[in-house]
């Protein structure tokens, strides 16, 4: 559904997107990670056709960027980071009013769907200014929707909202997804990104890294299993270090961190070989990384491949 | 519904509904309604030799030269000309303000409400854009004038000698209200769309109109003190002058109006 291929923003000299090639498939909700200033919102511009790329080139939903821009903007819905409504006009107003720039056909009908769907029905007729921020916010979303676009475009839809507001927006685009639209989903919020997205793409500038978190996580980290021991004796260590497939062990009190190629073939083994130590296991699990680990990660080797730009960034 | 016609019905709903901006509009036509009927009744009562007024009679002198026949005109009845034809003059200020305050709480209010980004990306072309906005600050502001030369007419036709009314919705006061009244109101809001681009907040980009205000101002005090005379030739001139100089910045508006240089140039 859209797909780049080197695409490049400068503005006056400085380098805002730098070769960003990345395809999304349809009904994908697509992660876009990165610290301020990383090219995130000029991704976004670039993608919704409001601005132009300095080089590169993309395709959305089979149109191309910079020939096709008004086929582009038609199929394209987008959440700014300020919600941008016009807050002496109704909510009913500003939805129809977007409804008829879209084109859409019984605007009136599509207004109502979306303005009952994000539970702003009842305040239709007040001005908008009258609103609190998640209401906003919500409005924002349905005038993203209210043209029924292929591709939505949301640049930190959560950002600001109290945490019961984030959870009614979070689960309004998890919804969305079983509607097979695409959406590209800029946030700093990693536990968001980690509940929604399917694949995430780092970006500081250039891309740093884009795979699905569990790919990201095994490729950062890789497996480990915790054991939680009753004691740690030498013989008990000497023994798991003695195992051929263990790549790597961390002592921590009465916890052992095993590095595992294949934990759900070796596992068996290392608990055998530990209870024949005489060990006495009292927990046994994966060892989990949350997205913030894996981000940060990322960035901490992304500033060791490019230290001098991580040092002006400080 | 075309895409021009939606901008527009947004604008003037939102107008509608901001007060302050209705008042900073009509403020200037009801001054400039009020001021001179109270001046033609004042000046006789307060200064009964005010017919000797130095800068009255170099009037009465200049406007005698152009129309003689005014010298054969009661002094009373020469004063309500005088007076009324200097405040058509005045009058051109509502569509000058009025165009202004629109296209600069217009465009400034979008920028600070930051509603211009979604609005962009929606398929309207920016000249659509551009021109719905401008015809929702020119339409208003040039009704604005000719509703206040309307009562302006209506009143001078009830309070003042009959003599008076041909004389000042003469073909200099008509050429002034509908055609240098619009031309003024389209100068004003194309400079205020280029002020708009850079200023944060609508009073610093309403500041622009003192560009419009004082030769206006300068034009209304050479009059006054009857260094020139506006006749129908000057007003034709005028209008050509004002015809190229909204040409050219409506092109420089236009030009600032581009998606790119709205996101990330505009202040």
């Amino acid at each position: 559904m859209i797909a780049t291929n080197g695409l490049t923003k400068v503005y006056n000299g400085k380098v805002a997107v730098e070769a960003l090639t990345m395809e999304i498939q349809p009904g994908e909700i697509f992660g876009l990670l990165g610290p301020n200033g990383a090219g995130k919102t000029t991704t976004v511009r670039m993608l919704a056709a409001l601005i132009a790329p300095t080089a590169g080139e993309a395709l959305i939903g089979g149109y191309r960027l910079g020939e096709h821009d008004a086929a582009i903007r038609r199929i394209v819905g987008i959440v700014t980071e300020a919600p941008g409504l016009y807050e002496r006009l109704s909510a009913r107003e500003n939805l129809e009013l977007y409804a008829r720039l879209y084109g859409v056909a019984d605007a009136a009908r599509q207004v109502e769907k979306y303005l009952r769907l994000l539970d702003l029905w009842d305040r239709r007729d007040e001005p908008v200014g009258t609103f609190s921020k998640g209401m906003k916010q919500k409005l924002a979303l349905a005038r993203a929707l209210v043209h029924e676009p292929k591709v939505l475009l949301l640049d930190e839809p959560t950002s600001g909202l109290d945490p019961q507001m984030t959870r009614v927006v979070r689960e309004f685009i998890a919804d969305l997804r079983g509607q097979g639209r695409t959406i590209l989903l800029c946030t700093h919020n990693l536990d968001e990104a980690e509940r929604l997205c399917d694949r995430i793409l780092v970006l500081k500038t250039r891309p740093i890294a884009l795979d699905t978190p569990e790919a990201l996580h095994r490729r950062l980290f890789g497996r480990r299993i915790v054991v939680t021991l009753a004691e740690v004796t030498e013989a008990i260590l000497d023994r798991v270090r003695a195992l051929d497939f263990v790549r790597d062990l961390q002592q921590d009190g009465r916890r052992l961190r095993i590095a595992l190629a294949d934990p759900e073939r070796e596992n068996p083994r290392l608990v055998r070989a530990l209870i024949e130590a005489g060990a006495a296991i009292q927990f046994l699990t994966e060892e989990e990384h949350s997205l913030e680990e894996i981000y940060l990660r990322l960035l901490e080797e992304e500033a060791l491949v490019r230290p001098t730009e991580a040092l002006s960034a400080s | 519904m075309s895409l021009v016609l939606v901008i527009l019905k947004k604008e003037w709903t939102d107008l509608r509904r901001h007060r302050l901006l209705l008042i900073s509009m009509a403020a200037p036509a009801i001054i400039f309604l009020i001021l001179p009927f109270v001046l033609v009744t004042l000046v006789p009562l307060l200064d009964p030799t005010g017919w000797n007024d130095r800068d009255f009679q170099r009037m009465i002198e200049v406007l005698g030269r152009a129309e003689p026949e005014l010298r054969r005109l009661d002094p009373l009845v020469v004063l309500h000309i005088y007076i009324f034809r200097q405040f058509v003059l005045m009058l051109l200020l509502v569509p000058i303000l009025g165009a202004l305050s629109i296209a600069t709480y217009s465009i400034v209010g979008e920028k600070q409400n930051r509603t211009l980004e979604p609005l962009l990306a929606t398929p309207i072309e920016t000249t659509e854009l551009l021109l719905g906005k401008s015809l929702a600050a020119a339409i208003p502001a040039t009704l604005l004038v000719w509703i206040a030369f309307g009562l302006y007419v209506l009143g001078i036709r009830a309070l003042s000698p009959p003599e008076v009314l041909p004389r000042v919705a003469n073909p200099v006061g008509l050429g002034l209200i509908f055609l240098i009244g619009p031309l003024v109101a389209v100068l004003s809001l194309g400079l205020g769309v280029i002020v708009s681009s850079r200023a944060k907040d609508p009073r610093t980009a309403q500041q622009i109109g003192v560009l419009l205000i004082l030769p206006l101002m300068a034009l209304f005090i050479m009059q006054m003190r009857g260094f020139f005379l506006l006749d129908v030739r000057w007003v034709l001139v005028g209008a050509v002058a004002l015809l190229a100089l909204d040409a050219i910045v409506l092109k420089i508006g236009a030009r600032l109006f581009e998606r790119e240089t709205i996101l990330t140039r505009w202040a």
